[in-house]
């Protein structure tokens, strides 16, 4: 049991045997504080030392169990204490009661001379037993080492004794007790050598007596914890040294630091070990070190302890974060115990503090440890998770029925095949390759920085993309207030795999995404038990669909997301039916992902809202059919019963803040749930919508019929699959009808998309058909050949003959991509630059065939990632200008244009010449350019972005940037801002809030009474104030989603020590 | 407990099946989208060579104002004929279409049709011999400048360009002597860079004091392989007329010519795999046929190209006119202004409704229909004169005018005023992405 602490130890004990130590007159102390449950081992360990304790004396600290009482019957005398006193209070208390030995006469049978005669003194704690022979090492190693006060042992756990606490201790710049050990490091001999430490642990400290005097014993203001170090810091600085004695080895619980009883002494505020480590670890720091560092060293003990407050809370260990605090604050609260403990150490001062400095560790070592905890820690999870998973299947041979030998060839090689060939025979890894090689081809437009279809621009960094998700208003078409969906600041945050480079991050997510959306889902089919075969057809079933590769040509971010989260719902349930056996920290998490899900799709959230809303009133009712009447509210709140009814609302009110402030637009505006992230783009009509087919350009015609449709039109014939089938057609069903209407929003008028849909379908039929595959096909062999039979078989091949057909698409078929790598500006570039000037001109882009007439407001700037999504109508009075001017009947069409800040009219290639012959011969329209292009035209007279017109009629240019804009007012007058209208517009003119006003063209209009400077900015407190409360949302989520940390006393000591 | 399992496997099939009805009977993505249309505005040529013009409008209610250059202000016309000035007039958009008469010395007269205009526009007709008093005017009834390029072409060689600049709401008017002197046969190609313009080309030749005549040579947009000239003079003693062919191509032309009359079908003598040079003005005489009323010819050919018949008549009425490759008839309305017409049409299934009016006010309505041609000519004079298409396949039309003082013009059926119908305007974020 000793190990191998015991025994390196009891070899050099052989080493020293012929040494006398009869000169050491040793008086062992033990202070006891409720440590019955240690005490009987420690008392044992005491007697039995090798070298004997010459006399043992006891203090008891008003222990409320049985320690004084096991003392006394050791016939250990045992001096009763108040209950709060303190750990060095103790040592003096039994120190007054042994007189110090200052003759050898005093002592019968001594007759060495004075000055070789050693009177030690061998701190004790009642829960650590020390090793047989750790005295005589002690002894031995401080016997040649006239200047060691100070000697240790190792310490090893109480219970697992080959695990190192201690071998010698210090303390970090940051307060933090150092041992300069790896985490759970066993004990294996490495540290057995006699070395320099700056202290000892005082569980089983031996301390020359006179020394120890002349120090001033422990520091009574350390109470408990750190007194050690503080006492080896002092006797440092005073010109003596500690050492630890590696061989020597003591077992200690460290009952107090573990929480296993209570910390009573009356420095310990509130009886809180961590607090007072804390305060103490400070103190240590501040008395000790030398003036000049203190300010330096006050600054790191704040910012270690914020760190530590953060980690804590995350840990949801919030009485560990006020401990942090409140270390803190009772030490600064009490500057006089700092400024007199000072004073006394420099009295005592022979060298400089800074002696220490080699037993303190660098400052990167902490960060080290830090990191090896937390790769520790993940580590021993996957290692836990693996070990479950990765258990090897029993043989017969283990379970005991035959032998081991039986059967069993005399001689086999290892079967060692390479890895390549390994991994080719899988039929898994093979699929990879081809859906690889697919991506790649498909891939061919897409290198490069994308754009097109429903994607738009990308900005190069993801931190453009965050800044576009938190500003309140977005410089897009005449400007808009919407609120940006969280789907940017997700992808913007998702770049950081890529260093935050976007444009490479959405590259490759076009590329990976169908080869990863395989891995994953193979990955979550055989988590619930599926074969790898099964999975792999699982795999290319989820993965070869019209919807995926449609997705990628047409440029649908949304959807690529969605596949590769989706199959985490095969594990995961996503609706969370009954909430009463899922815990908090599941339902956060859950909540999460479902965030994070539905953030992609409006649709989705519409749905997950509406279920959690409908289950929620259920639960609601059933507890209020259910309780006593005599019950009140408050019983009924307080009962366990309305525990699933508060999670459901915390998970429904949770997925609803994340989402702010988009999710508050939603609910206002209801109909934007049917609209998908980006551009909108032409889809597919009712047939395509039936075979799960999205349509649109880049898909693939109605007959390549993806697998997933096979599957669900064979589930509902299949008994075990008729409820998932169901599900299937009700979601199916309300695709067509969504698919049916025409929505306009997101700049443009379309039916509704309806590809979530089918990806939900894919979710809810692929596993369980495949169940279904693997438990009817080995039957099938011993029934008759029936309609079964030829079911499976049809299904089988027809599904494999749709994986071929779509593959082959594919590879051929595929037709050009709406999305394509580094395309051209739609706007002129002289135009873009145009409108970085003061005035901020906007241009009307028109796009004309002979049988569609298109336009929209250019503000200069491509139309990025995001945009669509925030885009809001464009004002009639335009609509009803353009309309005018391509009629021919426009007069007044440039006046009303210019009035916007319209400055420009650009009509896009290719040009109708009788679109152009019709601008042309409408008044206001000066021809500047005609390119290949397109043409332009300057509207004569059109108002610059921000402008005051004076009561005479005479107008001025107010200089303005992207949003606001600061100039100089000449006159009073009427400043108009040519932006779409919001409460939100102010103007402050000469530091007064101007009123605004809505100008009947719709614009904001505000009248200035005094010339002087003029300020106009977009207030966005409110929306500042709900991303806050989507932050904080996030912040309380992820906490409680956590793995929630333990408290000391909650981790079993087996564990501990 | 077999039909129970059916009902419950069929549940799902019926819920589809459901959700695909009523997605059927919901409204089309079509009849949801609203649809646009408007009428453009024409112009109308000033009188050119020192005529008289009369301007017919086909209704009431029709605002007009003259191209000059500080002239923006639209006039109701207080009558359906008004009286054309130097300046060409500008005619707000109406589904008629209006036309201008001119009246030059003697017989001389021209008839146009008033036109929106074309960026680019091929005028096969005209001269710039010595007899030449020809005129091309170009008209920019725009708000902004024009830049105007002419491409002519002469019986040798396609000439360099001419390049010119027409200012905003003002015309420019060239004789054609000056762009091709001396040359007989005359093409143009006109190529608006900017702006919007219409031209016109009044072919007018006069030897000494003698008038020999005035037509204006109608514009066309593009070459064709097949083209038809309907409603040309049948030859006779003082009837004579001439093809005038272009092959704007790099290859010459193969041509085959078919003439549609109510004396039958055939092909003149030589006008059988006719080998036509390319890039060239080439005019041929067509030989006297005895033809009975009007005719029309159709044309087709292995290359592009324009074609154009000049019809010249002596005698007392001297005069000439120029019929150009016509575009397939749509609903059509025209006031006469008094004058007799006679109309011919082709076409592989001729079927239309005429209705008119008499200059007594009097209303009529007949149809008319034929397998490959169809001849009508109204008794007496025409005021307002409306054709309804009532074939589905294409019909090609023209008129031969006599005026009153006897000269000979020639109108193609060519609605100047299509309703250009089309989606209305919308604001659509996806004019600024690439898609």
């Amino acid at each position: 049991m000793m190990a191998t602490g015991s025994s390196s130890s009891q070899s050099a004990h052989q080493a020293h045997s012929e040494v006398d130590l009869s000169h050491f007159f040793v008086t062992a102390i033990i202070v006891t504080h409720d440590g019955a449950a240690w005490l009987p081992e420690v008392i044992a360990a005491l007697s039995s030392q090798k070298r004997p304790i010459d006399r043992v004396i006891a203090v008891d600290t008003g222990s409320v169990d049985a320690s004084a009482k096991l003392l006394r019957a050791a016939g250990i005398t045992c001096i009763p204490a108040e209950r709060d006193l303190g750990y060095g209070d103790a040592i003096e208390i039994a120190l007054e009661q042994i007189p110090k030995l200052h003759h050898p006469a005093e002592l019968a049978g001594l007759t060495e001379p004075a000055d070789l005669f050693h009177e030690m003194i061998w701190l004790i704690h009642d829960d650590c037993a020390p090793a047989k022979d750790a005295l005589q090492l002690l002894l031995e190693a401080i016997k040649d080492r006239p200047q060691v006060v100070i000697a240790g042992p190792k310490l090893l756990g109480w219970y697992d004794r080959d695990h190192l606490l201690e071998a010698g201790i210090s303390i970090a710049p940051n307060g933090a007790r150092w041992t300069g050990l790896e985490a759970r490091e066993q004990n294996q001999g490495q540290h057995d050598e006699i070395k320099e430490v700056l202290s000892v642990s005082t569980a089983g400290m031996l301390v020359r007596r006179a020394a120890f005097e002349e120090l001033g014993g422990l520091d009574p203001n350390l109470a408990l914890f750190r007194d050690d170090v503080d006492l080896g810091w002092r006797a440092y600085v005073a010109g003596f040294s500690a050492i630890c004695v590696g061989a020597a080895s003591a077992f200690h619980a460290e009952a107090a630091a573990s929480e296993r009883r209570t910390v009573d002494v009356s420095e310990a505020f509130l009886h809180r070990p961590l607090l007072l480590d804390r305060r103490n670890a400070a103190y240590v720091m501040l008395a000790n070190s030398s003036w000049w560092m203190v300010p330096w060293l006050i600054i790191q003990l704040l910012g270690t302890s914020l760190l530590r407050v953060i980690f804590d809370l995350l840990a949801k260990l919030p009485g560990y974060a006020g401990d942090e605090i409140a270390a803190v604050a009772l030490l600064l609260i009490h500057p006089a115990d700092l400024i007199k403990a000072r004073r006394s150490r420099r009295r005592k001062r022979l060298l400089s503090p800074s002696v220490v400095a080699a037993f303190i560790p660098p400052r990167g070592s902490q960060i080290r440890a830090g990191f090896d905890q937390v790769t520790n820690t993940i580590s021993q999870r996957l290692a836990s998770s693996t070990e479950f998973e990765t258990a090897p299947q029993q043989s017969y041979s283990d379970l005991g029925v035959i032998s081991e030998e039986f059967d069993e060839p005399d001689f086999s090689l290892p079967a060692r095949t390479s890895i390549i060939r390994r991994f080719i025979r899988r039929p898994d890894s093979l699929s990879l390759i081809g859906i690889i090689a697919l991506a790649i081809i498909s891939a061919h437009a897409r290198f490069g920085s994308l754009d097109g279809g429903a994607l738009g621009f990308i900005p190069t960094s993801g931190a453009d993309l965050l800044r576009n998700y938190a500003q309140a208003w977005h410089l897009v078409g005449m400007g808009s207030a919407v609120a940006a969906p969280p789907w940017m600041a997700i992808i913007a945050i998702a770049s950081l795999a890529t260093l935050g480079h976007l444009s490479l991050f959405v590259t490759l997510l076009f590329l990976i995404t169908p080869p990863l959306a395989f891995i994953i889902f193979v990955t979550s089919l055989r988590r619930i038990g599926i074969s790898q075969n099964s999975s792999t057809f699982g795999g290319l079933v989820y993965v070869l669909t019209p919807l995926l590769w449609s997705s990628l040509n047409q440029g649908r971010i949304d959807i690529l997301v969605l596949y590769l989260l989706a199959p985490i719902f095969i594990v995961v349930n996503p609706l969370m039916l009954s909430m009463v056996a899922i815990s908090w920290r599941r339902v956060f998490a859950t909540t999460l992902l479902i965030s994070v899900v539905v953030s992609f799709s409006p649709l989705l959230l519409a749905t997950w809202l509406i279920v959690q809303f409908s289950l929620l009133i259920r639960e609601v009712i059933g507890i209020a059919g259910n309780s006593q009447k005599s019950a009140g509210w408050i019983e009924r709140i307080e009962s366990t019963v309305f525990r699933p009814i508060a999670k459901r609302f915390a998970a429904f009110i949770s997925a609803l803040l994340l989402t702010l402030p988009w999710s508050l637009g939603l609910l206002i505006h209801p109909t934007e749930f049917l609209l998908t992230p980006g551009i909108p783009l032409a889809n597919g009509g009712t047939v395509q919508t039936l075979l799960s087919n999205p349509g649109g350009q880049g898909a693939p015609a109605w007959w390549v019929i993806a697998p997933v449709t096979l599957f669900m039109l064979f589930s509902a014939f299949i008994r075990s699959m008729r409820r998932s089938a169901l599900v299937s057609a009700a979601i199916l069903a309300a695709a067509i009808l969504l698919n049916a209407l025409h929505l306009s929003g997101h700049g443009a008028t379309e039916p509704v998309y309806v590809g979530a849909a089918f990806l939900v379908i894919s979710i809810i039929l692929i596993p369980p058909m495949l169940v279904v595959l693997e438990k009817v096909t080995p039957n099938l062999r011993l029934r008759n050949l029936g309609i079964s039979h030829l079911a499976i078989a049809g299904a089988t091949l027809l599904s494999f003959l749709s994986i071929a057909l779509f593959a082959g698409w594919v590879l051929v078929g595929q037709s050009t991509s709406l999305v394509q790598s580094d395309q051209s500006d739609v706007v002129p570039a002289f135009l873009s630059a145009i409108a970085q000037s003061p005035a901020k001109p906007k241009t009307l882009v028109l796009s004309s065939t002979p049988t569609t007439t298109t336009f929209f407001i250019s503000r200069g700037n491509r139309l990025g990632l995001g945009d669509a999504d925030v885009v809001t109508q464009t004002p009639p009075q335009i609509a009803d200008a353009v309309s005018q001017l391509i009629s021919g009947s426009g007069v007044s069409a440039a006046k009303t244009l210019g009035s916007f800040g319209i400055q420009y009219f650009f009509l896009k290639s290719p040009v109708v010449p009788e679109t152009a012959r019709v601008i042309d011969g409408v008044g206001g329209f000066t021809r500047m350019s005609a390119t290949k292009i397109g043409i332009v035209w300057h509207i004569v007279g059109s108002s610059p972005r921000v402008m005051l017109t004076s009561a005479v009629g005479k107008n001025y240019i107010i200089p303005a940037s992207d949003i606001g804009a600061t100039g100089n007012a000449p006159e009073t007058g009427q400043i108009t801002l040519a932006e779409q209208y919001d409460r939100s517009w102010r103007l402050i003119s000469n530091g007064v809030n101007v009123p605004l006003r809505h100008a009947p063209s719709g614009s904001p209009v505000f009248t200035v009474t005094s010339p002087g400077k003029v300020t106009i900015l977009f207030d966005a407190t409110a929306h500042r104030g709900l991303i806050s409360l989507q932050l904080l949302t996030l912040l309380i989520a992820g906490v409680m989603a956590l793995p929630s940390g333990r408290r000391r006393r909650q981790v079993p000591l087996e564990e501990l020590v | 407990m077999r039909i129970k399992s059916f009902l419950l496997a069929v549940r799902a099939p019926f819920i589809i099946g459901v959700a695909l009805t009523i997605a059927t009977l919901l409204p089309h993505a079509g009849t949801l989208i609203s649809q646009g249309g408007s009428y453009p505005a024409v112009v109308c040529p000033g009188a050119l060579g020192g005529a008289t013009e009369q301007i017919s409008l086909p209704s009431g209610g029709i605002s007009t104002r003259a191209v000059a250059a500080r002239n923006l202000k639209l006039t109701l016309a207080k009558s359906r004929v008004i009286a054309g000035g130097v300046a060409p007039t500008f005619v707000s958009g109406n589904p008629g279409s209006e036309v201008a008469f001119e009246s030059l010395l003697g017989t001389s007269t021209a008839d146009a049709v008033c036109e929106v205009g074309d960026n680019d526009q091929w005028f096969i007709g005209g001269s710039a011999g010595v007899t030449s008093q020809g005129t091309l005017q170009i008209i920019n009834s725009g708000l902004s400048d024009s830049m105007v390029q002419i491409f002519p072409y002469n019986s040798k060689v396609a000439l360099a360009p001419i390049a010119l600049t027409v200012m905003a709401n003002s015309a420019k008017n060239i004789a054609l002597a000056s762009i091709a002197p001396g040359d007989e046969a005359l093409a143009l190609h006109l190529v608006t860079d900017s702006g919007r313009v219409s031209s016109f080309l009044l072919d007018h030749r006069r030897s000494g004091l003698k008038d020999l005549g005035a037509s204006f040579v109608t514009p066309v947009a593009a070459p064709a392989t097949t083209s038809y000239i309907s409603g040309i003079l049948a030859s006779g003693a003082k009837v004579a007329s001439s093809m005038r062919f272009l092959v704007p191509g790099n290859i010459n032309a193969s041509v085959h010519l078919t003439i549609f009359s109510a004396g039958g079908v055939l092909t003149p003598v030589g006008f059988d795999a006719l080998t036509i040079a390319h890039q060239r003005v080439i005019d041929l005489p067509l030989p006297q046929i005895a033809l009975s009323g009007a005719y029309g010819i159709e044309i087709t050919s292995d290359q592009p190209l324009f074609a154009a018949t000049l019809t010249r008549t002596s005698g007392a009425g001297t005069d000439f006119a120029w019929a150009g490759q016509l575009t397939p008839l749509s609903s059509f309305r025209v006031n006469f202004a008094g004058a007799r017409a006679q109309f011919f049409f082709m076409g592989s299934s001729i079927s239309l409704q005429a209705q008119w009016v008499d200059n007594k006010g009097k209303p009529n309505s007949t149809r008319i229909s034929g397998s490959s041609y169809a001849s009508w000519r109204p008794v007496g004079a025409l005021n307002g004169v409306s054709f309804k298409l009532l074939s589905k396949r294409p019909i090609y039309g023209g008129a031969i005018v006599a005026n009153v003082n006897g000269g000979l013009s020639y109108l193609p059926l060519l609605a100047n005023q299509l309703i250009s119908r089309s989606q209305a305007p919308v604001a659509d974020l996806r004019t600024l992405a690439r898609q």
